[in-house]
């Protein structure tokens, strides 16, 4: 009897990870001026070269601090030759190490900021000031703090015989006194001011100049900004409290001992400010207002007009960000993740999740497409600024509600490399790692086929594809996307002996997989109708179809059915021979082999299935070509190829005759009219090597 | 035309000119201290003749990293922006680069206005003996201090001035308010948590200073440019740093 059968090898992008490592020593300086890079040996600037790796060098194995003892400037992860190159000493310490880099808050004037010691006084020198330093504030916003405490009030003085009231710090009033008796330095050069002649400077600590009896400076509307809040000026535009519309009216009989009080001492605001305001100008930049002047109908302005021209203006963004045409509000310092082309918008963090996003994800011609980036917008200041995530999608953007709809967006590692580390299902869809199952194949090709394994069977790819550089002739992406590309596959198909073993495309493909001993699930349609919940059971159990008989499926209950052809011989897949159809039953006996295992779970039950899980696999691992891009221009044809061959083989497998190569997919565009052993149809792909093959054996 | 209206097209463009002349005598200081130096204020005309050159050079070096002439950068902006935390290496922090940066900054301010001092020094001679001075003019050294919202540059060349008396001089400040100093204490900071720990957070800087807008521009090379600006004065420093790059790939 002849029994024609054919095999079937497909073909995928498989990639395999290979870290190049080029380096051959540690350049202390390269031609092109960095220092300290492991690199190879022929950028090096010559006597600047190790043959060892930095971590390995006693000149760049340990980062140490960099001091500027001149001028006190401490810095970390420095090199000893870069530094001393520059002038410093080097010491292989950590700044927290060196006693004099321990900074402390220097003030000078009203402000302060922390500094070393050799700064601050450096500083106080050429402000020839005395040094203010306090080593015991190691803290920024403590030292900030400082600033503010300064004791200000009013400065009254005589200046070509007229009383003039300046509000300033006591410190500044003293100075006033001092050059007003010829003592003025070079601080009055640094502050921009100008030597003046001024007499009897007095301090009033406390007041304001529009204390009564102080001098000629009255209370008026007039408003300024001062750091970010709205302040009343003077008649004499001197600094008064923060600005209250409640404490100023034109009307005399109008004022209130509270409101002349808050124009004779320094008051604490009395109002508070929360969104655009016309009547406080208490606004707090981290709160989302700041001082501003004011200009009608500009957003984030108060509707109604302040006193003067000043108000607190709400720094919120209105964008767009979903592109619906309206423009949404976020507050100042709100974040959100942008929805740019390409990528899955709106990324919740991993402990928000639901199933739907591993749903939406798997559609791979929507998601994370080759070109495609994250990014994340920042309200800032009343605007959204776009600030993109890693590039080739190696972080994505992440979001969360903080409350009421506040959002903050970051970009998160993604870190899809340790998805090939990961050879079970459940670790691969554990919420703490990005990443997805596909049943079927697995990386190394080993095939379980047992149920107790079937959650080993498959693999561990990114949830979120990562992008190649695969159109650099010399990228990564060659080898990645192309070392083990071929995933070949056999079909073993046994024809009737009436049957033309030439004319394959004569066969239907019905009755092929009617007749498919191995791997039925590459004949196309195979499992056609049925669902894989029903051909799992059916295969490993119950026998039963819907209705009617087999011939009336696509479908091979042969399949799963195998025997030890050596009963000495092991359980590997040599060894393995599909049992010999009696009747209805399937037996090993009748061969004299031994029936090891008559149902095996198998890879795929459908060819939809088979082809879906290929195609995902290779998609989402990472940017080949392959895929359409964010743009939607098309991948390479030719990229994504399922080709076959059908060859006549004997009884033992061995070729007998070869057929031509077909190409039966492109991208996904089925072609019809394969299964020719006669000639191809594809004569312009000849080159292109076969995924597929098909072959015939006769037995 | 005839003869009088030719006169009086003459006359009139006499006088726009006169007026013009005029104009630009009363309103530009600088101008009128360049044509004329007073005999009391050769650091004014000192301070008029460098300004310029002092900020240009600073607006150029912040652009560009701190450096006039960066020696490795990346193209961001159509500027050379310096690399000042380095590393070649994927997974790895960075390499600071130029570990003094603010005596670096002070240094390339120095040497792009050395020749600018000494033209100024000679104009400034030859007014003085065009108005009949007797001039003398020792070179001395010039140091530049960056400093909290000022950048100081000290001139310490003596001139000496005799007509009848002498007045001298010994020490010439030019002052340019700028914020460079505080720009370049965050970027050292940046700098930290760069080669630290490969990143730093803008919104920590924006959140401390209020005044302070933090860029964070990542590149295709995982490069990022950060852009520092005061948005009360508009300065700004911009550097780079490429810090645990990732490959496309492994």
């Amino acid at each position: 009897m002849n029994k024609n059968y054919f095999m079937i090898g497909i073909g995928m992008v498989f990639i395999v990870f290979t870290i190049f490592f080029v380096s051959a020593g540690c350049c202390e300086k390269t031609i092109d001026g960095f220092w300290c890079q492991d690199t190879t040996l022929d950028l090096c600037d010559t006597g600047f070269l190790s043959t060892t790796s930095c971590a390995q060098t006693t000149f760049c194995t340990s980062a140490g601090t960099c001091i500027d003892s001149a001028k006190g400037a401490c810095t970390e992860n420095s090199y000893k030759l870069e530094c001393e190159s520059g002038g410093g000493t080097w010491e292989n310490k950590s700044k927290n190490d060196i006693a004099m880099c321990q900074e402390g808050c220097c003030i000078i004037g009203d402000s302060a900021d922390l500094r070393t010691y050799v700064e601050c006084k450096q500083l106080a020198s050429d402000y020839e000031i005395e040094i203010n330093f306090r080593g015991d504030i190691k803290n920024q916003n403590s030292c900030f703090d400082l600033s503010y405490v300064t004791e200000k009030g009013a400065c009254v003085y005589e200046k070509d015989y007229v009383t003039n009231c300046e509000f300033i710090t006591k410190e500044g009033c003293l100075q006033k006194q001092s050059v007003s008796s010829g003592e003025g330095g070079v601080i009055s050069n640094l502050i921009g001011g100008e030597s003046e002649t001024v007499e009897r400077a007095t301090f009033h600590s406390g007041l304001l100049c529009t204390a009564p009896g102080l001098s000629d400076c009255a209370v008026s509307s007039k408003t300024t900004c001062e750091g970010d809040q709205v302040y009343f000026l003077d008649t004499c535009y001197q600094l008064a409290n923060v600005y209250d519309s409640r404490m100023y009216t034109e009307n005399e009989n109008q004022w209130t001992k509270e409101m002349r009080d808050y124009w004779t001492y320094i008051k604490e605001p009395t109002c508070t400010v929360d969104g655009p305001d016309a009547d406080c100008g208490a606004c707090e930049f981290l709160g989302g207002t700041t001082c501003s002047a004011y200009r009608r109908g500009e957003q984030g302005m108060p509707s109604q007009k302040p006193l003067g021209d000043y108000v607190c203006k709400d720094l919120a963004c209105y964008y767009d960000v979903d592109n619906d045409g309206t423009k949404e509000k976020y507050e100042h310092g709100e974040s959100v993740c942008a929805e740019s082309e390409g990528t899955y918008f709106h990324i919740p963090l991993v402990e928000e999740r639901d199933e739907n996003l591993r749903k939406d994800l798997e559609d791979i011609t929507k998601y994370n497409l080759p070109g495609s980036r994250y990014y994340k917008l920042q309200c800032w200041n009343g605007e959204m600024k776009p600030q993109p995530c890693r590039s080739y999608r190696n972080e994505v953007c992440e979001e969360t509600d903080l409350g009421s709809g506040y959002m903050m967006a970051s970009c998160v590692v993604n870190d899809w490399r340790g998805c090939f580390e990961i050879a079970n299902k459940e670790d691969c869809e554990d919420d703490v790692v990005d990443c997805k199952w596909i049943p079927g194949y697995r990386f190394d090709y080993e095939n379980f086929k047992k149920r107790d394994y079937k959650d080993e069977q498959g693999s561990c790819v990114p949830l979120y594809a990562p992008g190649f550089d695969f159109w650099e002739p010399e990228s990564d992406a060659h080898a990645l996307c192309s070392i083990n590309s071929l995933v070949q596959e056999n079909v073993v198909y046994e024809q009737h002996f009436m049957g033309n073993r030439n004319k394959f495309k004569d066969t239907d493909t019905k009755d092929a997989a009617h007749r498919c001993l191995e791997n039925c699930y590459a004949i196309p349609d195979y499992g056609k109708d049925l669902t894989v919940s029903f051909l799992e059971e059916f295969q490993l159990g119950s026998d039963k179809l819907p209705s009617g008989t087999l011939g009336d499926y696509s479908l091979s209950k042969r399949e799963g059915y195998y025997c030890l052809k050596d009963r000495n011989e092991p359980d590997t897949v040599d060894n393995l021979k599909v049992g010999l159809e009696v009747g209805d039953e399937i037996q090993c006996a009748a061969r004299n082999w031994l029936d090891v295992d008559r149902r095996r779970v198998k890879l795929f039950y459908t060819y939809d299935q088979w082809l879906n899980s290929v195609k995902q696999r290779a998609k989402s691992l990472g940017d080949c070509g392959v895929k359409d891009n964010f743009v939607e221009t098309p991948g390479q044809d030719g990229s994504e190829l399922i080709t076959v061959i059908f060859q006549k083989l004997d009884q033992d497998l061995g070729v007998k005759e070869n057929g031509t190569i077909e190409t039966i997919w492109i991208g996904d565009k089925r072609i019809d009219g394969y299964r020719n052993i006669d000639g191809g149809l594809e004569e312009d792909l000849e080159n292109i090597e076969p995924s597929w093959k098909y072959y015939e054996i006769e037995e | 035309m005839d003869k009088r209206g030719q006169v009086t097209i003459f006359i009139i463009i006499g006088i726009a000119i006169i007026a013009i002349g005029v104009l630009i005598y009363a309103f530009y200081p600088q101008i009128q201290s360049l044509i004329k130096p007073g005999s009391k204020n050769p650091a004014a005309f000192m301070q008029t003749c460098l300004e310029d050159e002092i900020e240009d050079t600073v607006e150029i070096l912040s652009l560009q990293g701190g450096s006039v002439n960066p020696e490795h950068f990346i193209l961001y902006d159509n500027e050379k922006v310096e690399y000042l935390c380095y590393t070649n290496e994927y997974y790895l922090t960075c390499v600071v680069q130029q570990p003094m940066l603010k005596s670096h900054i002070e240094t390339e301010i120095e040497n792009e206005i050395a020749e600018e001092i000494d033209i100024c020094f000679e104009d400034l001679k030859d007014s003085y003996e065009k108005q009949g001075y007797d001039v003398s003019l020792t070179k001395g050294n010039t140091t530049v201090e960056l400093l909290p919202e000022k950048i100081m540059t000290t001139l310490t060349n003596e001139l000496a001035l005799t007509r009848g008396d002498t007045e001298r001089y010994e020490t010439f400040r030019i002052v340019l308010n700028n914020n460079l100093y505080e720009l370049i204490g965050i970027a050292n900071s940046i700098l930290s948590w760069e080669s630290n720990y490969g990143e730093a957070e803008p919104l920590i800087y924006m959140g401390i200073y209020p005044y302070l807008e933090v860029e964070k521009i990542k590149q295709l090379d995982d490069t990022k440019v950060y852009i520092l600006t005061n948005i009360n004065t508009g300065d700004k420093f911009q550097f780079a740093s490429r810090s645990l790059p990732f490959p496309p790939g492994y």
